[in-house]
């Protein structure tokens, strides 16, 4: 925001120029006239919006001209990066300049590098905003940014080193996807309570000659594999050991992991196979416990985390949301069913495990999935190397081998 | 001594990633030194500081440690040793910067060794959980949180491509950071949404007598970063503008979240300060529905969805005898200015909350209680009054410049 930052953007600039790089300050203005002349005007980033500069100058609410001035950025940076003139992305802001910041940065790519400094780094809750699914740095400012003092330079100047040093670092070893021929990568989600089947997973795909790419079933991870398949093509098969975070969404606890859960491989057609790990757990948050919720059974996990067991209305709305996301898929999909529990914490003979239960999700996603999607059930639980291994079959079937 | 970049991880899970951080960042042309932060199994690469010389350090021997077999006792002991350290690197000169890479436990502990540096060192923290509330990992330092998004598990392309860039951001930040060597005495002044210009009058009379001024925005981590670098003998002297925080902590509101130390590092140390009441005359709420029952029939006045709720006489007379507290035993100089007529823009004649009698309790209560160390003025107009700043201005100095 040129009209509040432009010093430090241009000390920015000139830090960046002295290691090399070439910089383009791009002026994401609200209201207010620019302290000095940008690369990219604020004229220039409404009138990529698509919108009516006229209308756009009516408009004196700060919260209102925000989506104007990140749409327009965003088709700017993209069409940069699309054109190969963008090797990385910096921003500098309190608040208003971090999250239009941050919103332009998560338009582009994994692996793009992306550096925010931000004087509301350190916030609650602040930071999961800014960095959403995305790979983003993101520097403390400490002091206020307002003017050019010791203290800011200093921070300006390693913050120019770090996004120079991501770019010389990223260029000279770009993204190298396995060629043909080569076994592909795959995707897994994990979760704590699937640990030891996503590792037996892992060691024998390893030893196959694939890379796994785990993502942690946390609400973050597995959303963050959705919109990787969805916008790169780096995955060619996915193991969704752990796909809780559809329910999670479905019956808003903390775990959500977005109204796309496990469509994206679905839509690009890539072959997946389904397991149900820590399915018929649920993890509302603590302040929005319903009071029906102290008679379920519960898991306490950690000091911030307890698992309560789903019921079996809430089973069944979960296998539905779950059969109409598959019954959408473009590839092969496969779903295993652990017969002796779904996680280390309902393993055959212990407490939680619910096997009527169990059963009565499985019959009703069988009853809603297409008759071509298979569900296949294992005699094993789910942390065996056993059903590790039909995993790993599976996958072999679904991917035509 | 060649200066060299430190890298923490726990060697039994992460220790290929870590050999590879290393790698590239030797490739960068700097030094490395690993220090391995794990407790349970083998490390699977050779460090420079070994898990055992690490819990060493934190007061065990590492096969206690393992007996014990207690998680968080382990990562208490291991994140001491981590400490000790890289402070003994630093202290001795030889830490160009730290990265550190981890899910949960990792981060916590490259965290804790980070927050333990002072402003200025290279912090790099790659962490799976970067995208949560991280106000305790970061806190008051400049730490940069490297969103690793993939699990941090084996060597593949994406993982290398988050590795890459975590390993060229810290080699970069390394070779741009300079020793903070003030050519100008810095004076720290802090600022706020509701009372901004103070602090805007304030740098070029501060700049005119040779200072450097910089701002803290005092929302809460913004007092608590200030408290934090006057530690770290970084200022002259400090222009309080704001000690909004104070009513905020009240009541838990907006900016409230600032422990018992702010207000209270300058008068310890010995640093000179000037305080004024910006901002008391309001509490600071989220929003409308976070503001408490018996508050709900005073003055209210609404910013954006943040609402401010006029302080009365039970509020004033409590900030008093906190600031009271927190200045007690001043090694310094240490002077409270009050400004007559409104402590902010909500505060002032013709505004929502503007009500001067109610602001009289502070300072009758202040009179009372504040130690004879401390000194009281008053100025007959507001707080963005020109006359005010530059007679705030001309205090500090004076403050500075005295003998002794």
């Amino acid at each position: 925001m040129a009209e509040e930052k432009w010093q430090e953007a241009d000390f920015l600039r000139t830090e960046i120029e002295a290691r090399g790089c070439k910089a383009v300050i791009l002026d994401m203005g609200l209201l207010g006239k620019p302290q000095g002349p940008c690369d990219i005007t604020r004229e220039e980033v409404i009138s990529l919006s698509g919108r009516d500069r006229e209308q756009v100058s009516q408009i004196t609410d700060r919260g209102k001209r925000m989506p104007v001035m990140v749409d327009g950025a965003i088709r700017k940076v993209r069409k940069l990066h699309s054109e190969g003139n963008l090797d990385g992305i910096i921003s500098i802001g309190g608040t208003t300049g971090t999250q239009m910041g941050t919103s332009i940065m998560r338009s582009l790519p994994f692996g793009v590098p992306k550096f925010a400094i931000s004087s509301t780094a350190s916030l609650p809750a602040f930071a999961a905003r800014y960095i959403g699914t995305s790979d983003i740095a993101l520097m403390h400012s400490v002091v206020e940014i307002a003017g050019l003092n010791l203290l800011m330079r200093n921070v300006l100047a390693r913050a120019a080193g770090a996004i120079c040093g991501m770019v010389e670092a990223s260029a000279k070893v770009p993204l190298s996807l396995p060629g043909k021929g080569e076994k592909p990568l795959v995707a897994m989600t994990h979760f704590g309570i699937c640990e030891d089947c996503a590792v037996s997973i892992r060691n024998q795909l390893e030893e196959e000659g694939y890379q796994v790419i785990g993502f942690s079933a946390a609400g973050i991870g597995d959303r963050a594999m959705e919109e990787i398949i969805a916008r790169q093509d780096i995955f060619g098969a996915v193991i969704d050991l752990c796909p809780g975070g559809v329910g999670e969404e479905l019956l808003g606890f903390s775990r959500a992991a977005g109204p796309a859960r496990l469509e994206a491989a679905g839509e690009k057609g890539i072959p997946q196979v389904i397991a149900l790990g820590g399915v018929n757990w649920g993890s509302p948050l603590k302040r929005e416990y319903k009071p029906e919720y102290a008679l379920r059974k519960k898991y306490d996990y950690d000091a911030l985390r307890t698992f309560i067991k789903l019921s079996e209305d809430e089973m069944m709305r979960v296998a539905d949301a779950m059969a109409d996301k598959l019954n959408k898929a473009r590839g092969p999909v496969k779903v295993l069913i652990p017969l002796g529990g779904w996680s280390s914490l309902d393993r055959r003979g212990a407490d939680f495990y619910e096997p009527e239960l169990n059963r009565a999700f499985v019959d009703q996603l069988k009853k809603k999935l297409r008759q071509d999607i298979e569900v296949r059930e294992v005699d094993a639980d789910l942390e065996t190397p056993e059903f590790a291994q039909a995993m790993v079959k599976a996958l072999h079937e679904a991917m035509g081998m | 001594m060649v200066k060299k970049i430190l890298l923490v991880g726990t060697l039994d899970s992460k220790g290929r990633e870590v050999g590879y951080l290393g790698q590239r960042v030797e490739e960068r042309g700097w030094g490395v030194i690993i220090l391995d932060a794990g407790t349970l199994g083998n490390p699977q690469c050779c460090a420079d500081i070994p898990q055992h010389e690490v819990a060493k350090a934190g007061g065990e021997t590492l096969s206690a440690l393992k007996a014990k077999g207690d998680r968080s006792y382990s990562l208490e002991v291991m994140t001491r040793g981590a400490i000790k350290k890289a402070l003994e690197l630093y202290s001795r000169g030889e830490l160009a910067g730290v990265l550190a890479i981890g899910g949960g436990t990792g981060t916590a502990i490259g965290t804790a060794i980070m927050r333990s540096l002072p402003l200025g060192i290279p912090k790099v923290m790659v962490s799976t959980v970067a995208s949560r509330d991280v106000s305790h990992y970061v806190g008051t330092t400049d730490i940069t949180m490297l969103h690793s998004v993939v699990d941090l598990v084996g060597l593949n392309p994406i993982t290398k491509v988050i590795l890459d860039n975590a390993a060229g951001a810290v080699a970069g930040m390394a070779e741009t950071a300079a020793e903070i060597n003030p050519t100008h005495p810095l004076i720290a002044v802090t600022s706020f949404g509701i009372s901004p210009i103070s602090a805007e009058l304030a740098r070029p009379l501060l700049e005119e007598k040779g200072y450097e001024m910089v701002t803290f925005h005092a929302n809460g981590m913004g007092g608590r970063a200030l408290e934090e670098l006057i530690g770290q003998e970084m200022f002259a002297g400090v222009l309080d503008f704001v000690t909004h925080e104070l009513a905020d902590q009240l009541y838990n509101g907006y900016c409230g979240n600032i422990g018992p130390d702010r207000l209270a590092t300058a008068a310890k140390r010995g640093v000179p300060i000037v305080l004024a009441p910006g901002g008391l005359d309001c509490i600071v709420f989220n929003s409308i529905d976070d503001v408490p029952q018996k508050l709900r029939s005073r003055k209210l006045h609404l910013h954006d969805i943040r609402v401010a709720v006029r302080t009365a006489k039970e509020e004033l007379e409590r900030i008093a005898i906190i600031l009271a507290q927190r200045l007690a035993n001043p090694k310094g100089p240490v002077g409270i200015l009050i400004p007559l007529r409104g402590w902010s823009e909500v505060d002032k004649e013709g505004a929502d909350l503007f009500e001067p009698d109610t602001d009289h309790f502070l300072v009758d209560t202040l009179k009372r209680v504040l130690p004879l160390r401390v000194s009281l003025k008053e100025v007959d107009c507001h707080i963005s009054d020109p006359r005010f700043v530059q007679q705030a201005v001309e205090w500090l100095d004076e403050m500075i410049h005295a003998p002794g």
